[in-house]
């Protein structure tokens, strides 16, 4: 039953990307990035191989996630892959981060973002 | 089979009557002690070799009689058809070279209880070669290492042994090494085993070290691929006891992007010349089979480049192949990661050996040991 739920899921996902891309409607783009937080790791790729596809349209809300501190180890990371050097600073802050899998992706997010340049 | 602690093990009957892992390990001990018993001339010198490596106290707790030696090779083909006429047709089936020939457990029992109520050497003969159509690998490896030395079918016994160095199950790896070794110590698969042994030695004298985990995207901080993860675990366990599980493993951001990758693979060069590793197998996961690739192309030298659920996305990530030793793909069917990723689902080079599962979708299911460790997959044997 599980297997097939993260298959729906799955799909839910590829059909949420494609009508968030087409119409740019934020909200649309949330669930996306809350799959971020998903138990399944199947899901949590794909929701961030979207992500990083969508590029600037998905940059507010990796802020938003950000700024919430929700799911900050990809988060960080994706921000890093998208470019997003307006939120370097911050980035930089987490560097220091009490847990090291939050530390540990802020710096690499840095490394590629200044890889970037 | 998973590792089991038998601290009061059945005797030889009951183990034979029962289909539990305790049950099936004695099994395998008891053809070995067959195997033994007939070996020599006269009973002393039978006596002697008991005594060396049999206490009998232990024998009395299986309670496996005394055998006479036997002189000779016996003819296992007589063996087989006096077996077929007494259990019916399924038992001339061909010898097994997967799990999937299987004789049923009740007749391993009779045979069992024949030889223990009169033993003889062709008592023991006939349970040795039906042991080889055992469902469990351990007990046909057993018996084809104790049978070796009897029958007149010496091949067909070496390809059983060959199979059994191939297995998930570590214990099932050394028990068919070690009794290949005895009886065909030129056999060129134990020149692989030492080969893959003895490559590359680990930094300043320390731990040899000739596998390693690389995960794929978002998986940094993911448990499975390092020490005490389950992947890692099943690895180093089951198949791979040299892989690296020192506190220096390497590791990449996992991010989803050319230079995430690019960076990671100038990573992998610097840990490699930084520790002395070069020459490491690498079982990669996902985009972490391209770091690798990439990683090839900046001069890290890889033995065996195991590629777990690669997104295929040539020639932008392909190996080096001059400095690849051979490059093994594993996946499922119809991935949505790598549909998502918009990468290829399948190596078409030549010098890629592609294995696709019978699993559809599941780009994790090829880190998952519950997969590896089933026998209807042959994961390991692909390697």
């Amino acid at each position: 039953m599980l297997y097939k739920m993260w298959i729906l899921g799955a799909i839910g996902l590829f059909l949420c990307t494609a009508v968030w891309r087409a119409t740019r409607l934020r909200f649309l783009g949330r669930p996306i990035i809350k799959a971020l937080g998903s138990r399944n790791e199947n899901l949590r790729t794909i929701a961030g191989i979207f992500i990083v596809r969508a590029g600037r349209l998905a940059e507010p809300l990796l802020e938003e996630s950000l700024h919430k501190r929700e799911n900050l180890p990809i988060v960080l990371t994706i921000l890093g892959d998208v470019g997003d050097k307006r939120v370097e600073s911050e980035i930089r802050g987490f560097s220091g981060h009490e847990d090291p899998k939050v530390a540990e992706a802020a710096r690499q997010a840095l490394r590629i973002l200044a890889m970037q340049r | 089979m998973p590792t089991t602690e038998v601290t009061e093990p059945p005797a030889a009957q009951e183990a034979f009557e029962r289909t539990d892992r305790t049950a099936v390990l004695t099994q395998a001990a008891v053809l070995l002690i067959l195997g033994l018993q007939l070996r020599g001339n006269t009973t002393a010198q039978l006596k002697e070799v008991l005594q060396d490596t049999l206490p009998t106290d232990d024998l009395a707790v299986l309670r496996i009689p005394p055998l006479s030696p036997l002189g000779g090779r016996i003819n296992s083909q007589s063996v087989r058809i006096s077996l077929a006429s007494r259990f019916g047709t399924s038992v001339a089936a061909p010898i097994p070279e997967g799990d999937d020939v299987t004789w049923r457990s009740e007749i391993f029992a009779e045979l069992a209880r024949d030889h223990l109520r009169q033993p003889t050497a062709n008592s023991a003969t006939n349970l040795m070669e039906a042991c080889l159509r055992h469902s469990h690998e351990i007990v046909r490896v057993a018996a084809a290492a104790a049978y070796h030395d009897w029958s007149s079918e010496r091949t067909r016994l070496t390809l059983i042994l060959e199979q059994g160095t191939r297995s998930a199950d570590l214990l099932v790896r050394q028990l068919a090494a070690t009794a290949l070794a005895q009886v065909y110590p030129d056999n060129a698969r134990l020149s692989d085993l030492t080969r893959s042994a003895g490559r590359a030695a680990g930094a300043s004298g320390a731990a040899s070290y000739t596998a390693m985990l690389v995960h794929g995207t978002w998986a940094l901080g993911a448990s499975w691929w390092q020490m005490g993860g389950d992947f890692h675990s099943y690895v180093l366990q089951e198949l791979r006891p040299d892989l690296y599980s020192g506190e220096k493993r390497f590791a990449w951001s996992g991010g989803y992007s050319d230079a995430a990758r690019a960076l990671g693979a100038d990573d992998l060069f610097t840990w490699v010349n930084t520790y002395h590793e070069q020459g490491l197998d690498l079982f990669t996961h996902s985009h972490g089979g391209s770091l690798a690739m990439l990683a090839s192309n900046k001069g890290v030298k890889i033995g065996k480049l195991v590629l777990l659920s690669c997104p295929v996305h040539m020639p932008k990530y392909q190996p080096d192949f001059s400095r690849v030793g051979t490059v093994v793909s594993i996946r499922v069917r119809l991935d949505l990661v790598i549909l998502a990723d918009r990468g290829g689902q399948k190596f078409r080079h030549s010098s890629i050996r592609e294995n696709v599962l019978p699993i559809w979708f599941d780009h994790t299911a090829t880190h998952n040991p519950s997969v590896w460790k089933n026998s209807t997959y042959h994961i390991p044997a692909m390697l």
